[in-house]
């Protein structure tokens, strides 16, 4: 049982190792504590299951703070498929595929029901789901439930970044924290749990800062970070519920590291000479950072829904103060989940988009057309046409799997990375 | 010094040789499965035509889909460059470059000042490109070379409907069946293959001048569908095919001139 887990465990040991043993100065030195967090959540995930603990699924990510304030462990299925799970995707897509799931769709959902389903992952005491901007991730915290018979709740998030959309999720929320409370023994209820939930919020609002800060210095050229580090930037989804402490101090000297390398001039890409933003990951089994590297190329900025909200771009997902009043702690977590929203014709995604390029100078964007991604291969079109007319930037579109190497085109990866670097010599 | 380019296609490899700035040799070659054996092959039969030796070659660009398997070549640069370059080269007055090769098509719209401003490829699907042209011409018995006169020779073309070139092969053998004249029938197929371009190059969006290149544009009957669906007067250079190695053998010339480092 969690067999792939514990090898992860395993490489993370491997590499805090590794660094106590001879750290590389050129390297960040934080990363270590990184590792630890990574090892630590893991480990804290098996423990949890082993222990009969609750386990929270949700892709939504206010599973992070309110579902431990609520006395649960929170595990986001798809952040974690992208760390873990990438290297076995063929293995556990050919389990899905066996559950029933088109060979075709998107990986980074699929990917953790199979792994569910071959016990390589904790189940779920229950799942909360999430109609954001995503079809794919909505489903995947009902499947999930669906296929282990727990209690799930769906939330429907309103596209318009209004206060009425605001008030419409936090209704929603309500109802939600009182149906599991009802339906999952030893859960706590909201009241119970509130006052937690907002002393967590103040905690996740620090860290969030410090990543901010993170973001503020990647805007300087040249970029103070190489392409692999860049693409890593962490979130907070993913921290162990035990481990606030070191979460806390991880991104304190991540971000001192940064602004340190800003102040030193060190390139992390040497000799940059173009600026790209990724949208919106992948491909993983690639060498494409590494490739752009040879070509002078920093990627200074990874476009996903909750990177505006962390650069500065659009509101801060923690701010109390919006909307011309103070939130309440579920009215916070509320517009977090509002945050994933891309507009309702998708008309936020391709704004924050551009204004991400004008932030990081950006001169072009790589955009990976994710195969079964329904969401971004509609929106790619927006987002590149408004880039052209208002920044005159190129997209590249490249198309292909976010995980499943079989059928990866290097050379016509390569060719667009050449093209772009052409074009702009 | 001479500059060399080399594009090394799908289905043809093409040269041109260029000194001061004039064009002293072209060729094309049909390629057959090795494409190192391939650029080594079109660059002797240039250099022949004219009585050089490579000691003559100056600088040699290589481009094209099998451009990384060249063993010899100074600098190696995409097509998209080379067609804009060679374009521009042809006419500067031109700003979209539409390349129909035997297996892709590009679109390329340039700036005012000649740079590369957007592009897009269609490298995935064989409808819009020579091979849908090659797979129908099969399909009817009919010469490759002699697909177009026949074609603009109807008066009432045939629609295909089928966007796949798999699906299409069957939809024009059954109109021939049906006693559909052979003309009307390639008229169908040629304008099958320019609505599929002409689409491909309104996401780029036209803007004159317009330049044909690529070997399908030697086709009379690509041509005449092509004004006729975009509704812009379009340049046909003299020989299409080898344009992107003419791009390819500009920049080896500018090269030469700054002798840039390599």
């Amino acid at each position: 049982m969690f067999e792939i887990y514990k090898k992860h465990i395993a490489k993370m040991e491997s590499r805090i190792s590794k660094i106590e043993a001879s750290p590389d100065p050129t390297k960040l030195l934080s990363n270590k504590l990184r590792y630890e967090l990574e090892r630590d959540k893991m480990l804290e995930e098996i423990h949890a299951f082993e222990g009969g603990q609750l386990i929270g699924h949700s892709v939504c990510g206010i599973g992070a703070r309110l579902f431990v304030a609520m006395g649960a462990h929170y595990i986001h299925p798809s952040i974690t498929a992208d760390s873990v799970f990438s290297p076995y995707a063929r293995q556990l897509l050919d389990i899905g595929v066996k559950l029933g799931f088109p060979e075709r769709g998107c990986e980074r959902t699929i990917l953790p029901i199979a792994a569910i389903a071959d016990k390589q992952m904790p189940p779920p005491s229950f799942t909360v789901a999430t109609t954001d901007s995503c079809d794919w991730m909505a489903h995947e915290c009902e499947a999930i439930a669906r296929m282990v018979g727990c209690p799930s709740y769906t939330i429907d998030t309103s596209p318009i970044h209004d206060e009425k959309g605001l008030n419409y999720i936090t209704d929603q929320m309500y109802e939600m924290v009182d149906y599991l409370h009802k339906k999952v023994p030893g859960l706590r209820s909201f009241a119970d749990s509130e006052e937690d939930l907002a002393v967590l919020q103040e905690r996740y609002g620090k860290m969030f800062g410090h990543i901010r800060e993170v973001y503020k210095f990647m805007m300087h050229v040249p970029s103070p970070l190489p392409n692999g580090e860049t693409f890593r930037i962490p979130w907070l989804d993913r921290l162990p519920k035990n481990g606030l402490d070191k979460s806390e101090t991880y991104f304190r000297m991540f971000r001192d590291e940064v602004g340190e390398r800003v102040v030193k001039k060190i390139e992390g890409v040497p000799g940059e000479r173009l600026r790209i933003m990724l949208a919106v990951s992948g491909p993983f089994y690639s060498d494409l950072l590494k490739y752009l590297e040879k070509r002078q190329i920093a990627m200074v900025v990874v476009y996903n829904g909750l990177v505006p909200s962390y650069v500065g771009v659009a509101p801060s997902m923690f701010d109390k103060n919006v909307f011309g009043r103070k939130l309440s702690p579920m009215e916070v977590e509320a517009r977090r989940q509002q945050d994933i929203s891309w507009g309702s014709m998708g008309e936020i995604w391709a704004e924050h988009g551009v204004r991400l390029c004008q932030a990081f100078q950006c001169d072009a964007i790589l955009y990976l057309l994710q195969s079964g991604c329904t969401p971004t291969l509609g929106t790619w079109k927006l987002l590149a046409e408004k880039a052209e007319k208002e920044l005159g930037i190129p997209t590249l579109a490249y198309d292909g799997r976010m995980m499943i190497s079989d059928e990866y085109d290097e050379k016509k990866l390569h060719d667009l990375v050449d093209i772009f670097f052409e074009m702009k010599s | 010094m001479i500059a060399a380019g080399i594009d090394i296609g799908s289905s043809t490899a093409k040269s041109v040789l260029i000194e001061n700035g004039n064009v002293i040799a072209a060729a094309v070659l049909p390629i057959a499965l090795d494409f190192t054996e391939a650029a080594e092959k079109i660059l002797n039969h240039s250099m022949e035509s004219i009585g050089v030796t490579k000691a003559q070659i100056g600088f040699t660009v290589v481009t094209g889909y099998g451009r990384r398997s060249a063993t010899f070549g100074d600098k190696i640069v995409t097509e998209i460059l080379c067609g804009a370059t060679g374009a521009k080269y042809v006419s500067s007055r031109i700003r979209t470059v539409i390349d129909i090769g035997g297996q892709d098509t590009k679109i390329i719209r340039l700036d005012d000042s000649g740079k590369i401003a957007s592009f897009r490829m269609n490298d995935k699907c064989a409808a819009g490109t020579g091979r849908f042209l090659e797979v129908m011409a099969r399909a009817l018995s009919i010469d490759i070379d002699e697909i177009g006169s026949l074609a603009v020779e109807s008066k009432k073309p045939c629609q295909i409907s089928s966007i796949c070139t798999v699906f299409a092969e069957s939809e024009a053998i059954t109109l021939r069946a049906k006693g559909e004249s052979v003309s009307d029938v390639l008229a169908g197929i040629h304008k099958s293959v320019v609505s599929r371009v002409a689409a491909q190059g309104a996401s780029v969006g036209y803007q004159e001048e317009i330049m044909l290149i690529g070997g399908v544009a030697k086709n009379i009957a690509i041509r005449k569908y092509m004004m006729e669906e975009i509704g812009f007067k379009i340049h046909f250079p003299e020989m299409p095919q080898v344009v992107v190695a003419l791009g390819a053998a500009v920049i080896a010339e500018n090269e030469l001139r700054h002798k840039r480092p390599i």
